[in-house]
């Protein structure tokens, strides 16, 4: 059991509700007259001013509560969101962000500023002390009838009903009754518990979900009822008689007169409306549970597979369908637990649509950004580590794909430069794309600048592709001037590093004046691996299928010559191997029948010899223990159903190796 | 249950109880609460260019465990295959790092209680070890038991520089 933990509870919704925040503010600059969003953005503040209050830094509710008055402002439509006025709040947005996660280091003449900044809205900024006097544009004054039942355990809990009932007051003029039935005799009163209700009848020009603002911290909201009155609205609160508001709201719907009820059913559809934008009832889980799930569910499908060769064995009908069964199971409950550590890419898009709006206005470039397949769902794991890699992709893609605006009129392309920004899956992979109109990549200038730094020959010939590939060389920048966006030249070869982590590759296409596209390459999951299971000697092996182009055979003629060098001649083509039993040290066996597969890596394709090539194996990867992670080439073990252990190669650190340690050379 | 036992830190502990173990006819002991299970020799997987004193993996009820040879790291001969022969599967913390390891050993005793016993330290001449890897010596009846440091055997530092010196 995991001990509950407010304060730790509260971090990890705050920085959701920033999220949300970010997000929705940079959607309010596109569309800032969506009212849907800005009460999004409303509750989000809301509700980060409300709990910052009870478990985060006070000066964080304190400053929360600035922003939340400035916004009221848009809310109530007597401001526009303003480019400029959404900057202020972006940048106010950030600063909440600081004073969450290091409140220590966050500046308080910062915070003065931003306080001033907000509250300088040319009028005084504070909400109206007396709402009942509506501005011409606001709808006019409705009457609500609001039943309050909260738990009789609501005051263990830090509900404070009197503070819910002086915020609906602030609403408009308002009528409390308190019901007393339930109060028991003094002799068995319990001063802990909560034994008052409420009816509360409410006069307000706010709309329905102001009121609903009022219980967002009430657990269990079927305790609230709130229903508009169907009384016409009392001009004057004190006119309002108590037995009016005597019956509980709800009944009071069922013999409200037609046109009534037609409301009330626009309501309900409005309510149902709004819930299917809501995401769905979610449970927050640790990760580490969520591994611990998987690792339990991959030993489960590893022992269902020797109970399956077992009962293949005894030949018993009624034991094959009872396994058959359990396989099928098995099957679907790794499936549901995979999908369980999946999340849509749309949470990782939502952040650069930031760091594309900061940066363009840094540079002076505009730049727009467009995205899509947010819904492509990938491992938990892989969206975390994506996220500084497609920063810096996309830095770079603004900082020297795309021209400024004079350079792009004069090539006859619209001022602002484009930015798409795709996810989408293909078979096991997902690829995502990130893809600028700009110049594209100067081959000539990364040539000369390659060759400047040694590392390729001056004569060298190399395909357009494998230009293109330099970017990725660790210490080569082409930018002109070195600007603190891009970096210093580290950072592409780190990418690379990083998505080749994730048994990912990357792909580069540029036209020059069109722009360039680079395409990351990622498998689903990082948990599961397809590959093709081979053996050397005694020792089995999986090759990484996404690696793999073909499998030949060895001729009788290519091995006895090896011994001098060891090159294979595949349709004319002079591939390099390397034995796999070298690298076993399990010496010269039989020699026959020995297969090459072909796998794909930097250098070009390279062959790998094994004894055997038993099949295709789709396996859980099993991590390491620290006394063998360091070894270069390889990837994992993975347990095969007959209980074996076999080790998962890394094709590319398994070549790269051999390559340093020059026990065989490539050709030129 | 299995995730409180993988938090747990596993170190010296308090001198309490003991797994005692034989090889090459010296007694050892590793602390008794980080042991999971004893079994007999497993099918083992060799791991290329891995370090000497862990060069296979086995198969621990699903579970991928490193193999120790710990003749290697006590500069002993290798093992013959023996009957008696039994693999300690152990929790040690490797870098920080709790791991599940299958020692290799000749023969396990059983499990002793030194509390109240006298650990002496390992004398620094007359012994082929190397000190650090060695907590202390107790005296039993049958002769010394020495109890092994687990974690500074298999530190990581180490485990790098063999790895590379082979390479």
């Amino acid at each position: 059991m995991t001990a509950f933990d407010p304060a730790g509870t509260f971090l990890l919704e705050a920085r959701e509700l920033l999220r949300e925040l970010e997000a929705g503010l940079l959607e309010l600059e596109q569309r800032p007259d969506d009212r849907a969003l800005v009460d999004t953005i409303f509750r989000a503040l809301h509700t980060l001013k409300g709990s910052g209050g009870m478990f985060g830094p006070p000066a964080l509710a304190t400053f929360a509560h600035e922003v939340e008055t400035r916004f009221e402002g848009i809310r109530r439509g007597s401001e526009t969101a303003t480019p400029a006025l959404t900057g202020l709040l972006l940048a106010a947005r950030d600063h909440l962000e600081q004073l969450l996660e290091a409140p220590d280091t966050a500046d308080p003449a910062e915070t003065e500023r931003l306080v001033v900044a907000l509250r300088d809205t040319g009028e005084t900024a504070c909400i109206p002390a007396a709402p009942a006097e509506p501005v011409a544009t606001e709808p006019s004054a409705r009457a609500w009838r609001i039943g309050i039942r909260l738990p009789a355990t609501a005051l263990e809990f830090g509900t404070n009903p009197l503070g819910m009932l002086d915020e609906l007051r602030a609403l408009g003029p308002c009528e409390v009754r308190a019901r007393t039935e339930a109060v028991p005799a003094l002799g068995e009163l319990d001063p802990t518990k909560l034994y008052l209700h409420w009816d509360v009848r409410l006069v307000t020009t706010r709309p329905r979900a102001a009121i609903e603002d009022v219980f967002i911290f009430v657990a269990d909201s079927g305790g609230i009822e709130i229903a508009e009155d169907t009384a016409e609205p009392a001009p004057e609160c004190a006119s309002v008689t108590v037995a009016a508001v005597g019956p509980p709201a709800a009944p009071a719907n069922h013999d409200a007169p037609p046109a009534a009820a037609k409301e009330a059913r626009r309501l309900g559809r409005r309510e149902a409306a709004r819930s299917m934008d809501r995401p769905e009832a979610s449970v927050r889980v640790a990760a580490s549970r969520l591994d611990a799930l998987l690792d339990q569910v991959g030993e489960l499908v590893i022992a269902q597979a020797r109970l399956t060769a077992l009962a293949q064995s005894r030949k018993d009908p009624v034991l094959t369908g009872v396994v058959e069964e359990i396989e099928r199971l098995a099957a679907e409950l790794r499936e549901s637990t995979m999908g369980l550590r999946m999340l849509p890419i749309g949470t990782l898009f939502g952040r650069y649509r930031r760091v594309v709006r900061d940066l363009s206005q840094e540079l002076g470039k505009a730049v727009e950004l467009t995205t899509a397949g947010e819904a492509t769902e990938l491992d938990k794991t892989m969206i975390e580590r994506l996220g500084d890699p497609l920063v810096h992709l996309i830095r770079n893609a603004v900082d020297h794909g795309i021209e400024d605006a004079a350079t792009r009129r004069a090539a006859g392309k619209p001022a602002h430069g484009s930015l798409h920004l795709e996810a989408r899956q293909a078979g096991a992979e997902v690829l995502i794309s990130i893809k600028d109109d700009g110049a594209g990549l100067n081959r000539a200038r990364i040539r000369e600048k390659a060759v400047a730094r040694g590392l390729i020959a001056a004569d060298a010939v190399l395909s357009e592709r494998a230009i293109d590939q330099l970017i990725f060389h660790p210490g080569l920048s082409t930018a002109a001037t070195i600007s603190n966006i891009s970096g210093r030249g580290v950072g592409m070869d780190v990418v690379k590093q990083t998505i080749e982590d994730l048994r990912g590759s990357i792909e580069v296409a540029s036209a020059p004046g069109a722009g360039t596209t680079i395409t990351l390459r990622l498998p689903l999951t990082l948990a599961i691996i397809d590959g093709l299971l081979v053996r050397v000697g005694a020792s089995m092996c999986v090759v990484p299928l996404a690696a793999i182009e073909e499998c030949v055979e060895l001729a009788a003629a290519e091995h006895k010559g090896s011994s001098g060098r060891s090159f294979l001649d595949v349709r004319g083509a002079l591939v390099p191997f390397l034995r796999l039993s070298e690298l076993f040290g399990v010496g010269a066996g039989a020699r026959e029948h020995e297969m090459v597969v072909i796998v794909a890596s930097e250098q070009g394709r390279v062959g790998l010899v094994v004894d055997q090539v038993v099949g295709h194996h789709q396996t859980v990867i099993k991590s390491l223990s620290p006394l063998h992670r360091g070894i270069p080439g390889l990837g994992g073990a993975t347990i095969l159903s007959d209980g074996q252990i076999a080790l998962i190669l890394d094709t590319t650190g398994l070549i790269q190796s051999a390559q340093d340690q020059a026990t065989w050379r490539l050709s030129a | 249950m299995q995730h409180a036992e993988k938090s747990r830190v596993v170190g010296p502990g308090r001198a309490g109880e003991f797994l005692t173990f034989a090889l090459d006819h010296e007694t050892f002991a590793i602390p008794v609460e980080a042991v999971r299970e004893v079994v007999d020799p497993l099918p083992t997987a060799q791991v290329p260019r891995a370090p000497d004193f862990a060069p296979a993996l086995v198969n621990v009820r699903g579970n991928v465990v490193a193999l120790i040879d710990l003749r290697r790291r006590l500069a002993m001969p290798p093992a013959p295959a023996d009957a008696e022969a039994r693999v300690v599967v152990s929790e040690v913390a490797i870098g920080g790092e709790p791991t599940l390891v299958g020692i290799q050993t000749d023969a396990v005793h059983g499990v002793i209680d030194v509390r109240g016993a006298v650990v002496e330290p390992l004398p620094k001449l007359g012994t082929r070890w190397r000190t650090e890897f060695i907590q202390g010596v107790v005296r039993q009846d049958r002769g010394f038991v020495i109890i092994l440091d687990m974690a500074r055997i298999l530190a990581p530092d180490d485990a790098a520089r063999r790895s590379t010196d082979r390479g």
